[in-house]
């Protein structure tokens, strides 16, 4: 569907009621504001399609309890036309009702009744399409039980409806209390929506008459059925659409009807062309980038205005809350006007931009365009409100997208770059290689039998990011436990522990319109990065993972380690929850997003890294505290800065051999390298030797590669390796290019190196990886690596097996070559 | 009952349509804009909106010199009425005196009758000028403000006030240096929430409470007055909480004092202080009083316990009433939070009426867009012999505490995060009494940090973007 010409977005505004003071639910909890759960139950709005309603792109809130809901619009409606004394010919009137029949059909089947029939909210676009508008209030606001006012317009209201529904103190329905009975036995059904259509119908037929002097048979026999007073004998939409006027006999193409808009300035004709392909959510997106902000076009009109906060006081508020001389304030009533607001300025902003912009796979865009290119380098934050950029990176990616599974491989480039916010949803479902098939799968989970976490799952969801609005709304709350549900329900051999509904959030808020999706990455996700964490017992898998996040810290960084060590600041005491969850419990979810777009572009030891990062960020504080100060420090995060976070974590984890992170319990390794069997490297032993050593080791094939004997790898040679062994055995065998500092004879007595020429040499490499090999009947090598790491020395470790490890491999030389050179 | 019951008994008039249509047509025209009776805008909004207009305009100076002059008016004459009855009193004394040494126990009394005559008759007749006064001025600054409003509309010229010549005196710098009144102070930012974090401002300031209040009266253009000028009828006003005794009484007391100084300048905009409290006490007595005796009454009926049926006609312990005011140094809204002598104990916890009705008054505070709050500390104003230092710090950790619970309460509401517009919570000022030692001061300084979560600054170093 394109957009046309004259397509606008439609902003109105109205409040939500207020929960009466000190008011709460049956957990216990502060009532959620009623706005809150509007913007819960607007979501299901905005997923639907349909070309006879106008789309609902956005609601956000704002103070006092009131929201702004954004909408397609067109300024011509059927009271414009009305009003305006068009001729109503038959034609034109059977494809309106038509028009406005599909539509009722459409919303009747996803349950939503419209309540709010008017002419003046049946859009009429210029290319002549019928278009329903502001038919989401009812069902957004729990039909009409979360305003205080009223929905839908007297004169076309059905008489039950206006029988049940007015009674002002809506005293069927305590507010807090109310149950999904009383709710449904007393909201508005689908039948009486046809008699509002009925009555539209009329309005329409009664100015035809006079035109035409007589009154079409076929026309007042529908809207006769629909006046029924009883609702059971009016027809559904179904049905209607199949009576005779309906039929192909006068199925006149719409063209018939276009009521030609304001032309376009011929300047922009060519933007409008290429913006119209794209979903108006996505126009509406680049709207607000370009500094676009309905609450300012809300006060330009005039509809939203603020009384001086000092006349709203009340007069006297009582101990037990209760407040008393507070008037009503008028600017809270309901208006249901509706700014239009005109997108020219969008597209004369972006009229600058080459059509090429628009089909990125064809040419090299980024590297045609200076603009592009300088701006692919700025901060993420800032490239993140670029208007040009974004809109480039998401028509890029949305091509991409539709071509997934295929075009994985070309996704996983682009996100290595960054990936948009707009589109994050979608591309981090590519990145965990989400079955497609994803939908049938969750159907067919059983996500409503009790189960023993269920006391939990109720417990946690109330208090996980709560600040954001969709989860903290009832119908954010459901999905939350469905999906948690399904995930516990669905991996027996795994049980819910907190921290799962941390893992949870993101994925929900980003799909919160497909909670199967939502479930989908969380599955995915979990095996790749947490894969083990949620068995009952799951000390060993966390204490491998702290082990390998303390041997991390002692490669890197020793002196951090060294101090935290000293003073008792051990991983177990702060890196549970960062890594339980992946630091989704730790930081907020804006800043989860960056970090998780590049975390699940690494593998499962990445979040070592960003592990260590955060620590280094921190590392004045750290090496300043004692274990108090520490403890305090952690207990509840400080400002993290996640794009630099991300840059040192990724430099870590390049200069990191991929066998110092290597645990037991990460998920089986895909790529080809990953097979060290060979090397027998799974095995180091229990997590308790693990923990007792304080350095990592390197398998011996991570040794070799980094030993890079034909200097195919490195320009300049990246470790440098210290034999312990004793100068005798050393003499008979060696690796090239060692240096041999036999444990036994090459300390003083007060534990530094004797200097000698051998550690002269060492010195020299300071920077370099230090791979010490013992022999591999003794630990003299783990010694001696752990004294250097007491010594401050970076980037230390040894190699697993010992020096028995290399004799298969064909690098070992003679000694005396190795000690002359 | 579905549609079709709900017709049907219609059709056989068991619904009373006619209370239906009624009901209907109260409903839209209570709730919806277009069927709402046209605009009532209040005499007071009105004022409002042109009293702004003018402050935007040119003509501020001329406003303000205005508002200055009429204070100052008023204050010659209470000062006037202050001096006059302190004349009175000395002189009833010295007779009094005279007649106690000399005279009869009959004429004595017979004096002090006529003393307490002389004195309300003192009383009644200043308190009918003042009105009087008040009312002119009033009435005064309406015509001029509604007068230079039309000025400004049309462009006119302004007129050239004849005290231009005093300027060089205003803008004299000595005159502009107007002495804090916060004897000590130290600022704090905090953040509240467990992953999504907010900036908060707190202060911690000792200062004696009216001082807030009482307008220094310095000079024409004190920019403290501009400043409270802009502010009186935005969303960024500022809030006191004053803790006065349960008799509303306008002669005891705080209270007292407090109208004392709400007399001495010109209140242009809102009734007299004394005028709101009455009304608060009205108000008390007739609806709140009513609705306590209904919610007592509902849970005798459930519980079939004789619980406490309200006596009496005051408010009590927690209560707080409100007052507004154009004419205080540094304060728009004042809170009388209703408090006793049970505060003055080391035992008081966290339901403690007079900390239920703290939270009330920042929950107020925050829909109300008032933007700055100063609460008592200690809960109380005044420091007394049993008020010892551990004393001090023990309530303090307590209301740091409390008042930390409300404001995480009061973030849900304003609006969500992810959303435009900040409803966060007010900057919050401490008030320790002037009195409060030094030592006090820098303990609670020292406490602060430790209580909230002083924000952690985000150091970005050169390197940080490459």
């Amino acid at each position: 569907m394109e957009l046309t010409v004259d397509c606008c977005l439609g902003v109105s505004t109205f409040c939500a009621a207020n929960h009466p003071v000190e008011s709460c639910g049956s957990n216990g909890l502060p009532l959620t504001p009623n706005s809150v759960q509007i913007l819960g139950k607007f979501q299901s709005l905005s997923q639907l399609e349909h070309p006879n309603l106008c789309a609902y792109v956005e609601i956000c809130r704002i103070q006092h309890e009131r929201v702004i809901v954004v909408a397609e619009h067109y300024s011509t409606s059927l009271q414009t036309l009305i009003l305006k004394k068009k001729i109503f010919g038959l034609d034109l009137q059977i494809h309106i009702s038509r028009s406005i029949i599909e539509a009722l059909r459409y919303l009747h089947s996803k349950n939503v009744v419209h309540q709010n029939f008017h002419s003046k909210n049946i859009l009429i676009s210029s290319e002549g399409g019928v278009k329903l508008s502001a038919y989401g209030i009812y069902y957004m606001t729990q039909s009409s039980t979360l305003v205080s006012f009223p929905i839908g317009y007297p004169k076309y209201l059905a008489p039950e409806v206006l029988l049940l529904g007015y009674d002002p103190s809506k005293s069927w329905l305590d507010k807090s209390t109310v149950c999904d009975e009383t709710l449904t036995l007393y909201s508005s059904k689908p039948k009486s929506d046809i008699w509002s259509l009925g009555m539209i119908l009329l309005e329409m037929d009664v100015l035809s008459v006079v035109v035409e002097q007589s009154v079409q048979p076929e026309l007042k026999e529908v809207i006769e059925s629909c006046l029924q007073v009883l609702p059971e004998n009016r027809p559904t939409a179904d049905q209607l659409l199949k009576y005779p006027l309906f039929g192909s006999r006068f199925n006149v193409p719409a063209a018939v009807f276009k009521f030609p808009a304001q032309p376009l300035q011929p300047d922009l004709l060519r933007i409008h062309q290429l913006m119209s392909k794209l979903p108006l959510s996505e126009v509406y997106h680049f709207w607000h980038l370009v500094g676009g902000d309905v609450e300012a076009e809300l006060r330009k009109a005039g509809i939203l205005r603020n009384k001086p906060a000092i006349f709203s006081l009340p007069c006297l508020v009582l101990e037990e809350g209760e407040s008393f001389g507070q008037t009503k304030d008028r600017t809270t009533l309901f208006d249901d006007s509706v700014v239009e607001i005109s997108l020219e300025a969008l597209l004369r902003r972006l009229q600058h931009l080459p059509s090429s912009v628009f089909d990125p796979l064809m040419d090299d865009v980024i590297n045609d365009h200076q603009t592009l290119r300088e701006a692919a380098q700025l901060p993420l934050v800032i490239k993140e409100k670029d208007i040009d950029y974004q809109l480039y990176r998401i028509v890029m990616f949305d091509k991409q997208l539709r071509g997934y599974p295929l075009t994985r491989q070309a996704i996983v480039k682009e996100a290595r770059e960054d990936v948009p916010p707009f589109c994050r949803a979608r591309v981090w479902a590519a990145l965990l290689k989400v079955d497609p098939s994803y939908s049938a799968m969750y159907a067919a989970i059983d996500k409503e039998t009790s189960h023993s976490s269920d006391r939990q799952i109720e417990v946690d969801i109330p208090r996980c990011h709560q600040y954001m609005d969709l989860l903290a709304s009832p119908e954010g709350h459901a999905k939350f436990k469905r999906i948690l549900k399904a995930w516990v329900n669905q991996h027996p051999q795994y049980v819910y522990w907190q921290g799962l509904d941390s893992l949870t959030a993101p994925f929900l808020l980003l799909h919160f319109n497909d909670e199967a999706l939502a479930y989908a990455c969380l599955a995915a996700f979990i095996p790749k990065y947490l894969n083990n964490f949620f068995w009952k017992d799951n000390s060993s898998v966390i204490q491998e993972y702290l082990a390998k996040f303390s041997h991390l810290i002692a490669f890197h960084d020793p002196v951090l380690r060294n101090h935290l060590d000293c003073i008792g600041f051990v991983p177990d005491l702060y890196a549970i929850p960062w890594f339980l969850t992946m630091f989704a419990h730790v930081f907020p979810l804006h800043k989860i997003f960056h970090l998780w777009d590049k975390l699940l572009l690494g593998n499962s030891s990445f979040p070592l890294c960003i592990g260590l990062a955060v620590l280094q960020q921190l590392r004045e504080s750290l090496l300043e505290s004692g274990f108090n100060e520490c403890i305090l420090l952690f207990s509840d995060m400080p400002e993290i800065d996640i794009e630099r976070c991300l840059k040192d974590s990724i430099e870590i984890f390049c200069s990191t051999p991929q066998s110092v992170t290597f645990r037991q319990h990460e998920p089986p390794s895909v790529s080809p390298k990953g097979n060290r069997s060979f090397w027998d490297f799974s095995l180091i032993g229990s997590n308790s030797t693990l923990k007792s050593e304080r350095c990592p080791r390197i398998s011996a094939e991570d040794f070799i590669e980094l030993l890079d004997l034909n200097h195919k790898r490195f320009a300049r040679p990246k470790m440098v390796v210290v034999d312990v062994r004793n100068a005798n055995k050393f003499q008979n065998g060696a690796v090239p290019g060692s240096i041999n500092l036999p444990y036994q004879t090459c300390w003083t007595t007060d534990g530094t190196l004797i200097p000698c020429e051998q550690v002269e040499q060492l010195e020299r490499a300071r920077g370099k990886i230090v791979c010490v090999i013992g022999s591999s009947c003794n630990d003299l090598g783990l010694k001696f690596s752990e004294i250097l790491l007491d010594l401050q020395w970076p980037r230390v470790c040894t190699l697993h097996k010992g020096f028995d490890v290399l004799l298969k491999t064909q690098i070992l030389v003679v000694p005396a070559a190795v000690g002359m050179c | 009952m579905d549609g079709t019951d709900v017709i049907n008994q219609a059709l056989a008039s068991i619904i009373d349509t006619e209370l239906v249509a009624k009901q209907l047509e109260q409903a839209f025209k209570d709730e919806i804009l277009a069927n709402a009776s046209s605009e009532q805008v209040s005499d007071e909004e009105v004022m409002a909106d042109v009293y702004q207009r003018v402050l935007l305009s040119p003509a501020v100076e001329s406003l303000l010199t205005q508002e200055y002059e009429l204070s100052v008016q008023m204050q010659d004459l209470v000062d006037e009425q202050e001096r006059e009855w302190q004349y009175l009193t000395q002189r009833q004394t010295e007779e009094l005196c005279y007649a106690v040494d000399q005279l009869t126990e009959v004429e004595v009394n017979e004096i002090s009758v006529r003393h307490c005559e002389e004195r309300q008759i003192f009383e009644s007749g200043w308190e009918s000028r003042l009105v009087n006064v008040q009312e002119t001025q009033k009435l005064h600054f309406r015509e001029w403000l509604l007068g230079m409003a039309e000025i400004v509309e049309t462009g006119g010229q302004l007129p050239i006030r004849p005290e231009d010549d005093f300027e060089q005196v205003a803008s004299d710098p000595e005159n502009l240096d107007i002495p804090s009144v916060f004897r000590l102070e130290e600022s704090f930012t905090i953040q509240l929430g467990a992953q999504m974090k907010q900036s908060h401002n707190l202060r911690l300031i000792s200062a004696d409470v009216l001082d807030l209040c009482r307008l220094p009266l310095t000079s024409r253009n004190d920019p403290q007055r501009l400043q409270m000028a802009l502010s009186l009828y935005s969303s960024n006003q500022s809030g006191l909480v004053l803790l006065v005794d349960d008799r509303l009484s306008a002669y005891t007391g705080m209270e007292k004092e407090f109208l004392r100084i709400c007399r001495r300048g010109a209140e242009l905009h809102f009734p007299r202080a004394d005028l709101q409290l009455e009304n608060a006490r009205n108000t008390f007595s007739a609806n709140a009083f009513k609705w306590r005796q209904q919610i007592s009454n509902r849970r005798i009926n459930e519980l079939e316990s004789n619980g406490g049926q309200p006596k009496t006609k005051t408010p009590r312990l927690g209560d707080m009433y409100v007052s507004r005011h154009s004419n205080l140094a540094q304060v728009h809204v004042v809170f009388h939070l209703v408090s006793d002598d049970s505060v003055r104990s080391n035992e008081i916890n966290s339901r403690h009426p007079v900390l239920l009705g703290l939270r009330h008054i920042l929950r107020t505070a925050v829909v109300s867009d008032i933007t700055t709050l100063t609460i008592p500390l200690l809960l109380v104003h005044e420091l007394s012999e049993e008020m010892t230092v551990p004393w001090c710090l023990r309530r303090a950790e307590l209301v740091f505490k409390c008042v930390k619970g409300f404001m995480m309460e009061t973030a849900s509401y304003g609006a969500g995060v992810d959303s435009r517009g900040s409803g966060s919570s007010p900057t919050l000022q401490f008030l320790l009494p002037r009195d409060a030692a030094d030592e006090v001061f820098h303990a609670l300084a020292a406490m602060l940090p430790g209580v909230f979560r002083v924000s952690n600054p985000l150091v970005l170093r050169s390197d940080a973007v490459r």
